[in-house]
């Protein structure tokens, strides 16, 4: 049963950046546009780090910088995303990196620090150090250049995602490895009255506990007399700063401890992931653009377009209440890769598919894992996902056109590995503002 | 530590733990040595976790079915609390001859297993998920037990009695005085040593490798290490272990253990024990069987496969070696001080033991007699209330149990100290609710010193994620309470990871393949281990 009628000129698959850019991109230039999604996908997992290219693992290389990178991506990986978008040379792939990356919406864009010149070296909270162009801006401190001498890393107590004595010592090695010289890594933990002996401690328990004005101060004189006895010239803490009123008080906690203070990137959970989130969302909001939450998703095909899709409820009020029906002209598919659910390898045995169109793949060989998950080379798997022409519409091994109104971005594409060449957020930014180009005919 | 002993146990397995154990409460002194961690790399730490009720057994192996019997009402008593008492059932499904029900209920007759018959109705009731075409069902004895920590609590009951434990000690030879064995010479892994300690006798306990032993003196024993392949299922998808009422094949049993299934096994003779790995068409082999006797199997999530050598004795293709055990007093082939024990299961290790150590106690002239049947291992002396502990502690209901599901009353070792040190209280390890406090114990007495030796005490990295939330966690603490080096640590933190990474790979489908990407997320795209580690 049909509860819901949307009509819109382009429905976009997905609510992840490569999701929201271009349904921002395109209700800017007047578009009617809705955003269909299954949840969040892998966007609260992101670390912070906003990757465009640090590696071609084709060629086992690193590139200093991602914008001139793309000559040699051109020439060992002809149906990357970026080359492929940039119309199949190197020149035309920076240049449409660099067009997207202007077109960003203020919240993105405020959000991260960074170029698309150069790759910088940012501290995680394994200690390790990676390239990566952009991060968030709390991450700032993070980036080292060797010109901070004395780095103080300040872990707190019961938070094992970040241990400020191992990061210390990984650091120490890590950054005399890659050049950075010998810089002076101090471990400290410091202890949050509300979060003390909490058996799961988040980021987000830390931060409500730093909500109490009292807890705040004390914090930030505990931090303050850190940095001071230690003179230091960089402070360092976990990716704690999930809101935006916490956010705000980096400032102050910089201004008493007299020097810079940041987040390392983590894996999940951390600030990060929730920072893009809320920043989003406010792209949406500000853009009058509305995120219909769906269990799944049903296209309705004719020949070579899709005519419409049945959004599915789930739960005993949506099976009483119908499916949404949305009919477009457009439709952008940005559901993402495995993690993200856009493609899934159901059973035993089984074939990886698209979840939505069950589009044909770019299959990888088998077996699709290899032996060393620490293989630079990637894996088999990480590289599966949708082929697309130049316009970024799916197409099938022949290279024909799936149908002539779907059109893919970010993650679900396929032909590349995120994980090998730190590229993912990069990826997403560029066929977003591509396929929203495609859309618009231009 | 004393130069000279009693006697030297080789291997830390099931068997080696257990005559420790045995030899120690009989007032020998006692060194046992072990080239990996207690119960590593061999059969007994990598099999179903099954505590026969010896049904199993009943038609093919009588005698085996007779220890098993035995054993099971033992361990029982004196391991009561890592033994999950789930009982077991013997089901028929089609094409299983259903002739071998009489023979089944005649061998358990004879053998003294406890059974009885239930109405397919109520095996269904009882095992929802169990394929419906089953045709008839036998309720029998049957028990999950943690194999890990049976040989962690032997081991660390024989150190209570005054033996010596050494881990990470490998045999590299033996030291002779004329034709009699006096000792050993071992490579200390940890510091890169070779040491000599010698004593009255040498017993050879080392599983699948107890021919490479017993070949140092120039003897040969008939053992042939044999593959058992297992595939782990995320959660329970059955309430009672499970097995196939035919005689023993392939993947016909599943295990409820902790907070999975575990399926298996395949038997297939190999050469070198060092090289019992999976391969792929063996795990689809066991998710077709599991599948049959449980369809549910098809669409639950998997974890992972791995394999072990048993060391069967004797000849023959895999099923057909008897499961019994046989010991060996070299003496009789003119090599004194020196003793063998070889086949045998997990189960019986006990057993085994106590008529391994009858003979060394005679030759040594103690006159003690055995009382591991009735002494209660470390962690089952008393039961422990969970919500009075939880209540004691500040910590949710969940966590203590699953601790006193892996240690028992052994809780008291570590729950106490979280009052002085409240971060303590952190969970490691969210898939299966492991403090920063049981790890530290872990670490401190029970002779752990790696992020692996840790999941076998804690189950750490053994859950869902394997070990992609809680492997960089451990690092840090094994670093930070064990003060090894860097090096070592990181070397530890891939090797983990690439194990549970080998262990995945044969079972990438469905969420374990979202969770393998999220891995390499986790480690090579935020923590650029792939250049660390890769490169």
């Amino acid at each position: 049963m049909i509860a819901v009628k949307i009509e819109v000129d382009v429905l976009v698959i997905g609510r992840g950046v490569a999701g929201v850019y271009a349904a921002y991109l395109l209700a800017k230039a007047g578009k009617k546009v809705a955003i269909a999604a299954k949840g969040c996908g892998a966007t609260p997992l992101y670390s912070g780090c906003l990757d465009v290219l640090a590696y071609v693992p084709e060629i086992q290389g690193a590139v200093q910088s991602p914008l001139a990178g793309m000559d040699v991506l051109a020439e060992v990986n002809e149906r990357h995303p970026y080359v492929v978008a940039g119309g199949g040379s190197g020149e035309g792939a920076r240049e449409i990196v660099e067009k997207a990356f202007a077109g960003l919406p203020e919240e993105l864009e405020k959000l991260h620090v960074g170029s698309l010149d150069r790759n910088s070296l940012v501290l995680t909270s394994f200690g390790t150090l990676r390239p990566t162009a952009f991060v968030q801006w709390p991450m700032g401190p993070a980036v080292l250049d060797g010109s901070a001498k004395k780095i103080l890393l300040v872990g707190i107590e019961g938070y094992l995602d970040f241990n400020p004595v191992f990061a210390a010592s990984m650091a120490s090695r890590e950054a005399e490895k890659r050049g950075l010289g010998r810089l002076e890594f101090v471990p400290r933990r410091v202890a949050i009255g509300g979060a003390v002996g909490i058996p799961m401690l988040t980021p987000n328990i830390v931060a409500s506990a730093l909500e109490d004005e009292g807890e705040f101060k004390k914090f930030e004189s505990e931090l303050a007399e850190l940095a001071k006895r230690e003179g230091a010239e960089v402070l360092l803490l976990p990716p704690i700063f999930s809101t935006t009123k916490l956010v705000e008080r980096i400032r102050e906690l910089e201004s008493a401890c007299g020097c810079r203070v940041g987040e390392v990137p983590s894996p999940p959970t951390s600030a990060a992931g929730m920072r893009i989130l809320r920043a989003l969302r406010s792209v949406c909001e500000r853009a009058g653009i509305r995120i219909y939450h769906v269990a799944g998703l049903e296209p309705v095909v004719r020949g070579r377009e899709v005519e419409k899709a049945v959004g599915i409820r789930r739960g005993a009020f949506f099976e009483k209440a119908g499916g949404i029906e949305f009919e477009f002209e457009h439709c952008i598919l940005a559901t993402g890769d495995l993690v993200g659910g856009g493609v899934v390898r159901e059973g035993a045995g089984g074939e990886l598919r698209e979840a939505v169109f069950g589009l044909p793949l770019y299959s990888p060989e088998k077996p699709i894992a290899g032996l060393d998950p620490f293989d630079p080379r990637g894996q088999p798997f990480s590289k599966v996902g949708v082929l697309v022409d130049e316009d970024l519409r799916p197409v099938d091994r022949g290279g024909g056109v799936v149908y002539e109104d779907l059109y893919a971005a970010g993650a679900v594409l396929g032909c590349y590995d995120y994980v090998a060449e730190k590229s993912g957020m990069g990826v997403a930014i560029t066929t977003a503002y591509k396929a929203a180009l495609s859309v618009l005919g231009r | 530590m004393h130069e000279r002993f009693d006697a030297i146990v080789i291997g830390g397995g099931a068997t080696g733990t257990a005559v420790a154990r045995d030899l120690a409460m009989r007032g020998a002194e006692v060194l046992l040595v072990e080239r990996d961690d207690i119960a590593a790399s061999g059969a007994s730490g990598k099999n179903h976790g099954l505590l026969h009720s010896g049904g199993r057994y009943v038609v093919k192996d009588p005698e085996s079915a007779e220890e098993c019997a035995r054993e099971n009402r033992v361990l029982r008593e004196i391991a009561r609390h890592i033994v999950e008492p789930v009982g077991g059932y013997f089901v028929s499904i089609p094409p299983d001859p259903l002739d071998y029900a009489d023979k089944f209920v005649e061998g358990c007759k004879r053998a003294g297993v406890e059974f009885h018959e239930v109405s397919t109705g109520e095996v269904l009731r009882e095992e929802p998920n169990l394929n419906p075409e089953v045709q008839a069902a036998f309720w029998v004895n049957d028990a999950a037990i943690d194999p890990h920590k049976l040989c962690l609590l032997q081991a660390l009951d024989a150190a209570r009695c005054g033996a010596t434990i050494k881990t990470y000690a490998e045999v590299v030879g033996l030291l002779f005085d004329g034709e009699t064995v006096e000792g050993v010479r071992i490579l200390d892994r940890a510091k890169g040593t070779v040491e000599e300690y010698r004593a009255e006798i040498v017993v050879n306990a080392a599983g699948a490798w107890v021919g490479r032993i017993a070949s140092m003196a120039g003897i040969t024993i008939p053992v042939t290490p044999n593959k058992g392949t297992l595939v782990v299922i995320h959660r329970r998808i059955v309430n009672h272990v499970v097995n196939r009422l035919r005689m023993p094949s392939d993947g016909d049993i599943i295990v409820p253990h902790h907070t999975a299934s575990i399926i298996g096994t395949t038997s297939v003779n190999v050469e070198d024990p060092d090289k019992a790995y999976p391969t792929e068409p063996e795990v689809l082999k066991m998710l077709r069987a599991a599948a049959e006797i449980a369809p549910a199997a098809k669409s639950a999530r998997m974890l992972r496969a791995y394999a072990a050598p048993r060391p069967l004795v004797g000849g023959g293709a895999g099923r057909e070696i008897s499961r019994t055990f046989r010991v060996f007093d070299h003496e009789l082939e003119g090599v004194g001080g020196f003793v063998s024990i070889a086949g045998g299961k997990m189960c019986t290790c006990r057993l085994m033991a106590e008529k391994l150590s009858d003979l060394v106690c005679k030759k040594l002239g103690l006159r003690a007699s055995c009382r591991t049947h009735v002494e209660p291992l470390p962690g089952a002396e008393r039961e422990v209330d969970v919500e009075a502990e939880a209540k004691k502690y500040g910590l949710y209901n969940a966590l203590v149990s699953r601790a006193v599901s892996r240690w028992g009353s052994l809780v008291s070792e570590f729950l106490p100290k979280v009052v002085e040190r409240p971060s303590l209280k952190s969970v490691v390890c969210t898939c299966e609710m492991v403090t920063a406090a049981e790890v530290e114990y872990a670490l401190r007495e029970t002779w752990a010193r790696s992020i692996r030796d840790l999941r076998r005490r804690c189950r750490t990295t053994a859950g869902t994620c394997q070990g992609q939330n809680c492997s960089y966690r451990l690092a840090g603490l094994v670093y930070e309470v064990s003060r090894r080096p860097l090096e070592e640590v990181l070397e530890d933190l891939a090797t983990t990871l690439r194990w549970r990474w080998l262990g995945m790979r044969h079972v990438l489908y469905g969420d374990q393949l979202r969770q393998a990407s999220l891995v390499l997320a986790v480690y090579n795209c935020v923590g650029n281990f792939d250049r660390i580690f890769g490169e």
